[in-house]
């Protein structure tokens, strides 16, 4: 099965199209960078794609089945924009908030367990931070925020991950390293990335593939192998 | 204790404490989900129940439990169908209820009793009052505790969220219909005017001290009985309205504890 | 940042120790809140009263055998005026609890209901009086619950009645003293008579009946006497009148002839003031006896010099 399946999707905000028969397939274990200028839908095109907006035609299927219920049984990693993360002086501590994304797998009027706990850690050691994971949110560079929203990510050790712009506003070294990361978990867990972006692509050894949106369509940036 | 030998002290004590634990777990995801315009115009709207209670000659609570949710249910009907507009037609719904409050409490044979729900009163707690607030207490307490994960998630990052899973509509629903309860049951002994106040002030002190989510939350908890103990105590000796003191003990409470951690940075920096 | 909890938690728990501390070692017997109170002895029977009124004829009929507290603070008006946790404790200690019901005290139930005290004699003041009921505010609203005219005390006849109820609370409650509490009440019984003959004499001869007055509070004197009372307000002075009933007002003054508007020392004069300068009359005090002023209780004010005070604004308004 694909991981993500575009198909012939229509969208518009009011009156006009922003996508028009746009589509796209990704296969399991692809990174694939999605690019295209700012305010042409790409984040449009996620809120699609995690099932927030519905299209007006087509269909978007993930893992194989209807996105919507693949996002409500909480399999997709999903990393926001930087900076938009929701509410920076929460009082929660980074271990509480990784925690709070293993919500389908602790289950129902449940608490988390040791076992979850462990894998908390776990992810937070993936990103390097697990010496944070009793710190305040608030209290954590951009940077370092990012990463945590990251490891949330990975913590329910998704089959796809889905990243947002995740290069913004942080320094070269950091794009570098976040990079990294990403190539490491591409290669060892043969996780499905996509990732939207428009900087630095080169520094990016692990992406295997790029489209670009521009028109409402999707369109394959041939140079780095593969069709659609 | 010569303060709690009379019944009516007795319960005006359970009732506050009952109050004071699932006040703050309410006010928590209110002051962070940045929902306070709800609370208002819930204890608004809880006012005309209170007076519309008095004129059919049922118990006001029962009255504002009642018109409390019936406002909750719009408010959710109007997040639903005009998000854009929410925030107007909140405030609408607010000034529907003290509106009503207003021109019903006219209607009132005597103004006292409804008097009484606008500050509180610790006297006038009859035992089936008690009772229905320990019962209501227990099932916001137990639906908190159970929403617990979904609440801070929805609080902190309300698209991750649904991302991962949370049923975020349902139990924003939910958590709206908690919030009337507690804000109904509220204006008996701390008074509708002041509920607003009693779900915010505990969070606000105990922010300032916890180290987790957590921990604020017992925190919270934690100042918002002690507030009350404290509050109805003073009222008590001083004769002042209860729901008042109860509040600006928490105010100064809250201004002692910013000065404290103002006067511990510097000194940490001195030394 | 574990020491720092450490220290905010000791701290924190200290703090709620001591306040637990205090307002447990504070025993205080609070009756010190401006309350009228007769000086509180061993051996003197310990009464609450709901209001002056209630206060004055305890301590008439009680003299010196009694301890009344007049639970109103002075200078309060007591329709709106809720007990405190104080007045709960004091009823909590006392023996005897006069109150004058017909909708006057809306506490009164949900205070005898919360009531530890099983030994309490309470007496409702104004029981065996016929009631009347309360004036055309109240008609057009549904009559689920028909609003009495509370004020029964101010027809002496009435006050009589009033004090035998509550002379006959002092005896069940004190049996010994009966035959004092008896020949206080007749005394007084006597000078009620007096006080509501006079009334009658003065006031049958005057021309003018109808007295403008700040609340309703005169329904009953107004019967007995063949006046007629416009209230500004109505049985209770809680909410000021509307603009209609304003007009109406001022017509009904000027209609009549209206020499004298009558205002009352608890409550705002404004309203009061007001019409009576868009009539072009002047304001004076009618007292309804709901409370007394700081001043006037200095000045040895009771029942009956308030009776005769306002029996001679009452001729200067209506000759």
């Amino acid at each position: 099965m694909q991981a993500i399946e575009i198909q012939n999707v229509d969208f518009a905000y009011g009156k006009e199209l922003i996508l028009k028969e746009a589509s796209a397939g990704i296969d399991e274990g692809d990174f694939v960078a999605l690019t295209g200028e700012n305010g042409t839908g790409k984040s449009t095109l996620l809120r699609l794609l995690l099932a927030e907006l519905k299209p007006l035609r087509g269909r978007i299927r993930l893992l194989g089945e209807d996105n919507d219920r693949i996002i409500r049984s909480g399999k997709v990693g999903y990393v926001a924009q930087n900076g938009t993360y929701a509410n920076q002086n929460f009082p929660a501590t980074v271990e509480e908030i990784v925690t709070a994304n293993l919500y389908k797998q602790i289950g129902l009027f449940r608490f988390p367990s040791k076992s979850h706990k462990h894998q908390v850690y776990e992810a937070l050691e993936k990103l390097k931070m697990s010496e944070f994971a009793k710190t305040m949110i608030g209290e954590l560079s951009g940077g370092q925020q990012q990463r945590i929203m990251l490891a949330r990510a990975l913590v329910i050790k998704p089959e796809l991950l889905i990243l947002d712009e995740p290069t913004t506003g942080i320094d070269m070294k950091s794009v570098r390293q976040l990079y990294e990361i990403l190539g490491e978990l591409h290669e060892s867990e043969k996780l499905t990335i996509l990732m939207v972006t428009h900087g630095h692509l080169e520094e990016c050894a692990g992406i295997n593939r790029i489209l670009h949106l521009e028109d409402g369509k999707i369109e394959e940036v041939i140079g780095n192998g593969g069709e659609l | 204790m010569s303060i709690l030998q009379y019944p009516f002290m007795q319960r005006a004590f359970l009732v506050g404490i009952f109050l004071a634990v699932i006040a703050p777990c309410i006010g928590m995801t209110i002051v962070l989900q940045r929902k306070s315009m709800i609370g208002d115009a819930l204890s608004h709207t809880s006012l005309a129940g209170v007076a519309i209670g008095i004129l059919l000659g049922i118990n006001p609570i029962l009255g504002a439990t009642a018109t409390c949710i019936a406002a909750a249910l719009s408010i959710e009907f109007i997040q639903r169908k005009i998000p854009r507009y929410s925030e107007m037609a909140i405030a609408i719904i607010m000034s529907t209820g003290i509106g009503l409050a207003g021109v019903l409490s006219g209607f009132t044979k005597s103004s006292g009793n409804f008097n009484s729900f606008l500050f509180g009163s610790i006297v006038a707690i009859s035992n089936m009052e008690l009772r229905m607030v320990v019962i209501i207490s227990v099932c916001v307490l137990t639906a908190f505790l159970l929403l617990y994960k979904e609440l801070f998630y929805i609080g902190f990052d309300e698209r991750a969220a649904r991302i991962a899973g949370v049923p975020v509509r349902l139990v924003n629903f939910i958590f709206t219909m908690l919030t009337a309860l507690t804000i109904s049951i509220a204006s008996r002994t701390v008074g509708a005017l002041v509920v607003s106040s009693l779900l915010v002030i505990p969070v606000a002190c105990g922010m300032q001290i916890g180290r987790s989510y957590k921990m604020t939350l017992v925190c919270s908890v934690i100042f918002a009985v002690f507030f009350t103990v404290a509050g109805l105590t003073l009222s008590y000796y001083w004769k002042l309205k209860p729901g008042g003191t109860i509040v600006l003990t928490g105010v100064v409470c809250f201004l002692i504890i910013i000065i404290l951690k103002a006067l511990i940075k510097s000194l940490r920096r001195a030394g | 940042m574990a020491i720092y909890m450490k220290k905010f938690v000791s701290l924190l728990a200290a703090v709620m120790l001591v306040t637990v501390f205090v307002a447990g070692c504070s025993n205080k017997n609070t009756n010190t809140n401006g309350a009228l109170e007769s000086p509180a002895e061993k051996g003197k029977l310990k009464v609450a009263a709901s209001f002056y009124a209630m206060y004055d004829f305890a301590e008439k009929i009680g003299g010196d055998k009694v301890s009344v507290t007049d639970m109103v603070p002075a200078g309060i008006e007591p329709h709106d005026w809720e007990p405190a946790a104080s007045d709960i404790v004091n009823l909590e200690e006392a023996n005897v609890f006069i109150y004058n019901g017909a909708g006057m005290e809306h506490w009164v139930d949900t205070v005898l209901d919360s009531l530890s005290n099983k030994e309490l004699v309470k007496v409702e003041a104004s029981s065996g009086i016929t009631l009347q009921e309360g004036h055309s505010e109240e008609e057009e609203h549904s009559e689920e619950e028909s609003a009495y005219d509370p004020h029964v005390w101010l027809n002496p006849e009435y006050a009589k009645i009033e004090m035998k109820n509550i002379k006959d609370a002092f005896v069940k409650a004190d049996p010994d003293n009966e035959a004092y509490y008896n020949q206080n009440y007749e005394t007084y019984a006597a000078k009620l008579d007096e006080l509501d003959k006079k009334y009658k004499e003065t006031l049958t001869g005057l021309k003018n009946k109808d007295i403008i007055v700040a609340h309703e509070a005169f329904g009953y004197l107004c019967s007995a006497y063949g006046l007629n009372q416009v209230g500004i307000e109505g049985l209770s002075p809680d909410s000021e009148p509307d603009p209609a009933k304003m007009e109406e007002i001022i017509k009904f003054a000027k209609d009549n002839e209206v020499k004298v508007i009558f205002f009352e020392e608890l409550v705002s004069p404004k309203v009061a003031q007001t019409i009576a300068d868009e009539v072009g009359v002047k304001t004076e005090v009618l007292n309804p006896l709901e409370g007394l002023s700081d001043d006037e209780i200095k000045a040895g004010g009771d029942y009956f010099s308030v009776m005769e005070t306002n029996l001679a604004s009452l001729v200067e308004a209506l000759k």
